[in-house]
């Protein structure tokens, strides 16, 4: 397994570095100059949340998280003789996925055609959602080493998003046209109608990020990082959703340490 | 390895977290009338849309005095109160405006209240109206020769609403005047003749205005219309033109199209022959609800009438009779348009009602209010299918139910 676990992550290296004949030489340079670089593996778990909950949402039916993978390598340099305090940056290619279902009561809805067509309204109903968004993310982070084997995090962190997908269907409900005066369709028996957000969101976000890595092996590193939202995912000038939304994960993984 | 199990069974428990972080539910936004009822048995039929309650009742009943019992959205209130005695006689267009505010404050929505005169035989489509709603399309009523509502024409223009087509074609063809065609572009409206304007009244309905009077529509236009990317999911492509005595329950369109469309009013008298013009002109590419080409297939349009004997276990007939091949137990005649066909030119039309085996009519049960008329026209006879071809183009015109009188009995 550990085995299995080096090979992935020197080819991941071969992604996120520039190919080098004399590897070794090069990050013992590094090592040397005070940086330490570490490849990591992870797993994203989490969601994409209004918070708090607002009160148009009546409950959450179904969650599941997908599989959102994270492939990073992270650049630290020490400040001390006894390495406790350091600066991190990270580069981290990323997904943050995660499907629901939940019941909604005059919950904002605007759904467009593909020719300009328009419809939008109040939903009352079950509503699916399906996130599942690329980022280019830089972390930037303090780190101090707390135990022989174990360091704490926390910084800020920057994503670029490469490809967004949000979108969804709402079921079992119905639709008031406009506003909650407006004309009521009742979607039920499967009926369904389809929204998509995807063109919607922000390229840019970040947030805050803390996190903890324990050495498990003299190469090996446990770790998780909780990052956190803080600029709503979607664009400024859409109202639809009428609440901010934040992407909030757990990335969980394993790093090796060179 | 312990502590990714134990990491995992946090986040788990932040994520199931959530859904105990649900707040207090907010009151409610809506503010619909859902029921109406008259004290005793004074009500005869009543007729609810968004924004309009259209009441029938029984001979003899004092309309000066009465008392309507509304239910409404839990919370909202209702202005003026719900049984209080309210003087319709004496009310402009025996028509009383009831609003109804919202639990939650923030939305209102203004009813009109008419008690309705007798159903009318002959038909002018005028007054029209642009709906309160949504400001989009088309309402056709009809008032007696002193200005009273005598009904309302009923159309699935309201579900039309829904799938957002109507602005976006008016503003691709008209820019910035768009707003004042958008009507044009629903598959139930109608064509006006030079120098009609549309002109807002003192309660701020917009409404068809010509020569100082209400715009009477040279003739209906009905056309089968693609409901564009919101139908074709619900295997509801394309809407027809359709205009029918009776009501159009929006709310179950999606779910039951053939019991939303609920045919007939009250009628008094016997009929004889269902009369009119018609022009058609059928579109070009016939599809099925799957918005499938359906090939060699030739749109046609469906024009009749219906004449009803209601009771306790049917209130009226709706679109499923067309599946029941125009059968029912309940069926006393029923006018038929022989033979639709295309033309570029008006055909007149005198459909008799021809009687169902058996059936005729009761004098006593005439006289108690218990038939019902329903006239439908559809610009794609399997419109109620989702099956027809866009484009399909029916115009209406002198539309008129000849019924038995003294003198020609």
């Amino acid at each position: 397994m550990k085995k299995l676990i080096i090979t992935a992550l020197f080819a991941i290296s071969a992604f996120t570095m520039p190919a080098q004949v004399n590897r070794t030489q090069a990050l013992i340079n590094a090592a040397l100059k005070g940086w330490d670089i570490e490849l990591r593996m992870g797993y994203n778990l989490g969601g994409t949340s209004p918070l708090p909950l607002p009160e148009e949402i009546r409950g959450i039916d179904s969650y599941s998280p997908g599989l959102p993978l994270s492939f990073e390598a992270n650049f630290i340099k020490r400040f001390d003789e006894d390495k406790q305090w350091g600066l991190l940056f990270g580069v981290k290619v990323e997904t943050k996925a995660m499907e629901t279902k939940a019941t909604v009561k005059n919950y904002g809805m605007e759904i467009f055609g593909d020719n300009g067509e328009r419809v939008s309204g109040r939903w009352t109903g079950g509503v699916q959602t399906t996130v599942e968004n690329y980022y280019l993310t830089f972390p930037v982070l303090g780190t101090y080493k707390v135990h022989p084997r174990t360091n704490i995090k926390a910084g800020i962190y920057l994503s670029y998003m490469m490809r967004s997908k949000f979108n969804g269907y709402v079921y079992d409900g119905y639709l008031r046209n406009g506003d909650p005066t407006g004309e009521k369709t009742s979607f039920s028996d499967g009926k369904t109608a389809s929204y998509d957000f995807s063109d919607e969101l922000r390229r840019f976000q970040w947030g805050a990020q803390i996190g903890v890595d324990w050495k498990a092996f003299k190469h090996l590193k446990l770790y998780a990082d909780l990052t956190w939202g803080l600029n709503d995912i979607f664009k400024s000038d859409f109202n639809t959703i009428t609440f901010n939304m934040y992407p909030i994960y757990l990335n969980l993984g394993v790093g090796y340490a060179f | 390895m312990k502590k990714i199990v134990f990491l995992s069974a946090v986040s788990f428990a932040a994520v199931a977290s959530f859904s105990s972080c649900i707040q207090e539910e907010a009151p409610n936004a809506e503010c619909d009338i859902i029921e109406v009822t008259l004290p005793g048995d004074a009500l005869a039929t009543a007729k609810i849309t968004n924004d309009r309650v259209e009441l029938r009742v029984k001979n003899n009943v004092d309309i000066s005095r009465l008392a309507p019992e509304f239910t409404i959205t839990d919370g909202a209130t209702i202005i003026p109160a719900s049984g209080s005695e309210q003087d319709f006689k004496n009310a402009e267009g025996n028509t009383i405006r009831y609003i109804v505010k919202s639990e939650d404050g923030q939305w209102q929505k203004e009813y009109t209240v008419s008690i309705l005169r007798e159903t009318p035989s002959v038909y002018s489509f005028s007054p029209c109206e642009i709906d309160l709603s949504s400001d989009q399309y088309a309402i056709f009523r009809e008032i007696d020769q002193d200005g009273y509502p005598t009904m309302t024409w009923a159309s699935g223009n309201p579900g039309y609403v829904m799938c957002g087509m109507a602005p976006t074609e008016a503003g691709k063809a008209y820019g910035s005047e768009a707003k004042n065609h958008i009507y044009e572009f629903f598959p139930t409206s109608g064509v006006f003749p030079e120098g009609t304007s549309i002109a807002t009244d003192e309660n701020n309905t917009r409404y068809f205005s010509n020569g100082g009077g209400y715009a009477k529509p040279e003739f209906i236009r009905l056309v089968t219309r693609s409901t564009g990317f919101f139908g074709l999911p619900l295997n509801m492509p394309i809407a027809a033109g359709n205009i029918f005595q009776g009501v159009f329950e929006t709310s179950i369109a999606t779910k039951d199209p053939l019991g939303a469309t609920k045919f007939g009013e009250l009628y008094f008298r016997k009929p004889v022959s269902l009369n009119g013009s018609y022009r058609y002109k059928a579109g070009e590419v016939f599809t099925d609800e799957k918005n499938k080409v359906v090939q060699g297939k030739q749109d046609i349009f469906s024009l009749y009438a219906l004449f009803y004997e209601t009771d306790e276990n049917l209130e009226y007939l709706d679109g499923t009779i067309h599946e029941l091949n125009f059968k029912h137990p309940n069926l006393v005649a029923i006018a038929m348009l022989p033979d639709p066909h295309e033309s570029a030119e008006w055909v007149d039309f005198e459909v008799p009602f021809a009687f169902e085996d058996g059936k005729s009519i009761d004098e006593t049960k005439l006289e108690d209010g218990k038939y019902k008329i329903g006239i439908v026209i559809s610009s794609s006879a399997d419109g109620d299918y989702f099956r027809g071809a866009v484009g399909s183009t029916l115009d209406v015109k002198n539309l008129e139910v000849k019924y038995e009188t003294e003198e020609n009995e």
